[in-house]
């Protein structure tokens, strides 16, 4: 074995570098499982489906880098990255997301992760990022990046004046709630908010998102949340609705 | 670990074909399938046009279809296969919640549902359930649609949308569109409790309860109609 360059606590720490898997979904553990399986340098020290278990297990299991899914039920997989690197400072963190948007890889970074892949690509993608993170790079695959240099290359003045991307964290975490079918009470609820201060950012995501009012506001988060397509703006007034076809 | 020869094709074993785009989760799928002993994976494909294709080539015994696939919606390949395979039962692998969506993969031709968070026994379950002949439900699915059969109120065979009449059908597609309550009655010169009083039927009809879930079925709805067009 080669020893680059001294390591600190390099004498209680394995040689292979430990990798704890997050994900909702047992399927997806099982091929991130298999992705790095082969791999003589990397060891599966173990898996996790909620939030509570993801957490304990980092504190027991000491990964070095933890792959995380977005999708932990009755948890914001922000407000879990935010606390996992508030804890445990050194921690590597990948983001795997099946979210191929630019956005969500920009909060995920932003908030702390260390790289961001999506589902939809490659299985060597996961290892070639995990190489990059252990290397200290940070790693945003590469059909995000090119999402993000071509949103750069059509900004115009007010290019993304009714974008998802001018909601703040919290804004967005409200306004997927509401994609859920949450009501403002329930928000409020889990997210230990006031119900008037869960109302004051519903107005401010109004704003943002240029929407007249609750009921365009509440068909753009379903739209988003069960579609991921985001029209921008409420239904053209002049919709004919003279013709219908049944059902 | 022994490098395994591609598996060969062993009379005994039920062949499967997967109907998945993300990588990550087809290599699960691929794993879970082939340690079993009386199942195979035959082939697998990304998106729907790869899965007619593919499913016509391997002739497979059953499907396992994601129903967020891209390309189009994964309840349309779900009918197509139905025309094309009649006798090919369908196991729906989906990241949406049965209690929304299982009714309709079922109405689409579909034998069985398995969430993406259900242990991956379920799945297995869920496939040789149809291979058998049987429609698998989990069972908390099992008990909402008996639970919703002796509801005479809500007869199951025409549960939804066909109930409503045609003024609340327009008034639905409205809601499905983001118009409020208010936008409605102006848009149809009615009166704002008139449209309520429709918002109310059309509820019950539907069989929920609050404002989002009716907003939700609006879109959904609005949805899988675009698609036809």
């Amino acid at each position: 074995m080669t020893n680059a360059k001294p390591e600190t606590a390099a004498a209680h720490l394995p040689a292979r570098k430990r990798i704890l898997i997050v994900d909702a979904f047992p399927l997806v553990r099982a091929g991130v499982r298999a992705a790095l399986g082969n791999h003589s340098g990397y060891e599966i020290c173990g898996e996790a489906a909620q939030q509570h278990d993801t957490l304990r297990l980092i504190r027991e299991l000491q990964p070095n880098l933890v792959t995380l899914g977005l999708n932990l039920k009755n948890c914001h997989w922000l407000e879990l990255l935010k606390d996992m690197r508030v804890q445990f400072p050194t921690l590597l963190i990948l983001v795997m997301s099946t979210q191929s948007e630019s956005m969500y890889a920009q909060r995920a970074i932003k908030a702390g992760s260390n790289g961001f892949v999506t589902l939809l690509e490659p299985l060597e993608e996961t290892l070639r990022a995990i190489g990059s993170l252990f290397a200290g790079e940070i790693y945003v695959s590469r059909c995000v990046i090119s999402q993000i240099a071509s949103q750069m290359a059509r900004r115009r003045p007010d290019g993304n004046r009714r974008s998802l991307q001018n909601l703040t964290d919290r804004e967005l975490e409200i306004f997927e709630l509401m994609g859920d079918g949450l009501c403002v009470r329930q928000i409020a609820d889990r997210l230990k908010l006031g119900k008037s201060t869960v109302e004051t950012y519903r107005n401010r995501i109004k704003e943002k998102l240029h929407l007249p009012g609750n009921p365009e506001l509440l068909q753009s988060a379903i739209q988003w949340k069960w579609s991921g397509s985001w029209r921008g703006q409420p239904a053209e007034l002049q919709r004919p609705s003279s013709h219908l076809t049944a059902p | 670990m022994n490098k395994l020869p591609a598996p060969q094709p062993a009379p005994n074993k039920r062949r499967v074909f997967l109907v998945e785009d993300h990588p990550v989760t087809r290599r699960g799928l691929g794993l879970l399938i082939d340690q079993e002993a009386d199942l195979m994976v035959c082939g697998q494909a990304a998106a729907a046009v790869a899965a007619l294709m593919g499913i016509q080539t391997t002739k497979p015994d059953v499907v396992i279809v994601d129903i967020a696939i891209p390309g189009r919606d994964g309840l349309e390949l779900i009918k197509d296969m139905g025309e094309l395979h009649p006798q090919l039962p369908t196991v729906v692998l989906s990241v949406l919640d049965e209690t929304i969506y299982a009714h309709r993969a079922l109405q689409a031709g579909a034998r069985g549902y398995v969430m993406k968070r259900e242990p991956v026994e379920q799945l297995l379950t869920a496939v040789r359930e149809v291979l058998a002949g049987e429609v698998y439900l989990s069972a908390a699915m099992r008990k909402q649609l008996l639970l919703t059969s002796l509801d005479l109120s809500h007869p199951v065979s025409d549960f939804g949308v066909k109930l409503l009449s045609d003024r609340e059908l327009e008034i639905f597609r409205l809601v499905g569109e983001g118009f409020g309550t208010q936008k409605i009655a102006a848009t149809l010169n009615l009166s704002i409790s008139t449209v309520e009083t429709h918002r109310t039927h059309i509820k019950e009809k539907l069989g929920v309860k609050h404002a989002p879930d009716l907003v939700r079925e609006a879109v959904l709805w609005l949805q899988s109609q675009n698609y036809k067009q």
